[in-house]
């Protein structure tokens, strides 16, 4: 009865070259910072109340764009657009597995027109986004985690979220 | 013939088992292991090279060749015969309007196949009692191939990547069959004619669905009050402007084609029925609260336009109902497809006719 029995694995087992994110800059001051909305409820209020954070750290903004569909990838055109325009970009807020995929994809996209792209997704989306970059083959994309859920929040819950979110930004900018 | 996938060498076939069990590689129930020999032998089936790619994902960045859907369909237990099918179904599920990605990982649908034309009777597809349950190893094993496909190669790892709050039991299988009889006696024309795929072809309709609602009316005998309940049953959905699956069950479907009624009279009779007030929906707290009074009495309606409503025919004839299936959250983000089968597709799908001695 046990003459072994080889199996054909069901996955896309797909072997992948990998890289690495780009190095995020000393110091946003001076830069010009580009705002990826994704179009999920609240991330454009968010992504404001960052924005006015970032600038009194002295970075410049440089460019707007919501993705006119949540559950899908940016379109090349825009991110040709933003990275013309942008010394790095913010981008999100990932708070779904269908959106956060995509958001990830979209900035490791930006990355390879080589823009520092900080990726903002929710603590119930860390794993989700991690899937998202090994897939695209950028495993170590840093990722900008801030308290799920967001949909819901009042402005001042949403701004205790964007400082935390200025904190991480901040300190990773010696990487 | 060369196949690519990882090899795994195991003792036995309970080893197999706990080989798809330990990488959540399956729905929780025992696979039909797929040896190199079952494999070749769909690939033989399907009448096309192992390697070709036959949908890609772009949001994962993944491609779905031939040889991948039947190592699924050898593990869910498929014919091989249903090969063209599932790879029709693919074919649909890749194609762009249908937003694979998000329909897989977020909101609670399952993609609900309605196979239609000739390939029906060919593959002994389930079209009557019980039509959305168990029992029919067509409908069964080709439902489940897509689960197994969605999960291995589309990321929908429930829990992991699939994030749905509740999910629906249509996400072990969803596959229906058109009747073959019923929908033509009158002379209405099978589901994907309405959908650009010629009459006489057999077509896989994909539709991100929910879990179906029966709409029941056994008192009626004219088509009014029989389309009002339909239409009722359709009012708990997301109004986010998606299509809608409608089941017409065969005495529905008889009462209403004798009073004359095409389906696209049909159609128009739902969207005028299927609607509510802002206010009305405001009060069961189903809109953000940024509607005025003055907007009160303004209607949505469940879907944009009556050619949404995608009519077909099916389940047992004992009793008076028809089942709608809602849409997915995203609504217009996913939409429905057909896709036909080609005459070569078509004719590979044929179950041999049992010998008997």
């Amino acid at each position: 009865m046990t003459e072994g029995l080889v199996v054909l694995d069901p996955t896309a087992d797909v072997p992948r070259e990998t890289s690495g994110a780009l190095p995020r800059p000393a110091t946003l001051a001076g830069l010009a910072v580009g705002y990826l909305d994704n179009g999920k409820p609240n991330s454009d209020r968010f992504l404001t109340l960052l924005s006015a954070r970032l600038r009194e750290d002295g970075a410049l903004d440089a460019a707007w764009a919501r993705k006119p569909s949540i559950g899908r990838v940016a379109s090349d055109e825009m991110l040709d657009d933003l990275a013309a325009q942008c010394d790095v970009v913010v981008t999100g807020v990932g708070d779904c597995a269908g959106c956060c995929s995509c958001t990830v994809r979209d900035a490791i996209a930006l990355e390879r027109r080589g823009v520092p792209t900080y990726v903002v997704c929710t603590t119930e989306m860390v794993t989700t986004a991690k899937i998202a970059a090994r897939a695209a083959g950028v495993p170590e994309l840093p990722l900008t985690v801030i308290d799920h859920p967001l949909g819901s929040l009042t402005d001042d819950l949403l701004a205790v979220r964007a400082d935390v979110a200025l904190g991480q930004i901040r300190g990773r900018a010696d990487r | 013939m060369t196949l690519a996938s990882t090899r795994h060498a195991v003792a036995d076939a309970d080893a197999a088992q706990d080989l798809f069990i330990r990488n959540g590689w399956g729905d929780g129930l025992p696979v039909v292991p797929p040896t190199p020999e079952r494999v070749e032998r769909f690939v033989e089936a399907s009448g096309i090279p192992a390697d070709r790619v036959i949908g890609r994902l772009p949001e994962q960045g993944a491609a779905l060749t031939l040889e991948k859907i039947a190592v699924n369909a050898v593990a869910a237990g498929c014919r091989e015969e249903s090969m063209s099918v599932l790879v029709a179904t693919v074919r649909a599920l890749t194609r762009e309007p249908f937003n694979l990605h998000s329909t897989t990982v977020s909101g609670a649908t399952a993609p609900l196949l309605i196979i239609s034309g000739p390939v029906v009777d060919q593959l002994n597809v389930n079209t009557s009692f019980s039509l959305f349950g168990p029992g029919h190893h067509a409908n069964a094993t080709i439902g489940r191939a897509v689960r197994l496909i969605l999960q291995n190669l589309c990321g929908g790892v429930p829990g992991v990547l699939d994030k749905s709050t509740f999910g629906h039991p249509g996400k072990y299988a969803y596959c229906i069959g058109e009747s073959t009889t019923f929908p033509h006696a009158a002379g209405w024309p099978p589901l994907h004619a309405d959908r650009g795929v010629p009459a006489d072809q057999s077509a896989v309709t994909v539709f991100a669905g929910e879990a179906p609602v029966n709409a029941r009316n056994d008192w009626a005998s004219e088509p009014g009050p029989i389309l009002a309940t339909i239409a009722d049953a359709m009012l708990p959905c997301h109004y986010t402007g998606g299509s809608f699956v409608v089941v017409i069950g065969p005495r529905h479907a008889e009462i209403i084609q004798r009073a004359g009624m095409t389906k696209a009279d049909v159609r128009e009779e739902l969207f005028r029925l299927a609607r509510r007030s802002v206010g009305a929906l405001r009060r069961a707290g189903r809109l953000p609260d940024t509607a005025t009074p003055e907007d009160e009495g303004e209607e949505r309606t469940v879907v944009r336009r009556p050619e949404d409503i995608l009519i077909t025919v099916a389940g047992g004839d004992a009793y008076g109902y028809s089942a709608v299936v809602p849409y997915w959250v995203g609504g217009h983000e996913s939409a429905p497809v057909t896709e036909g089968l080609s005459p070569q597709e078509a004719e590979r799908c044929q179950i041999p006719r049992r010998e008997t001695s």
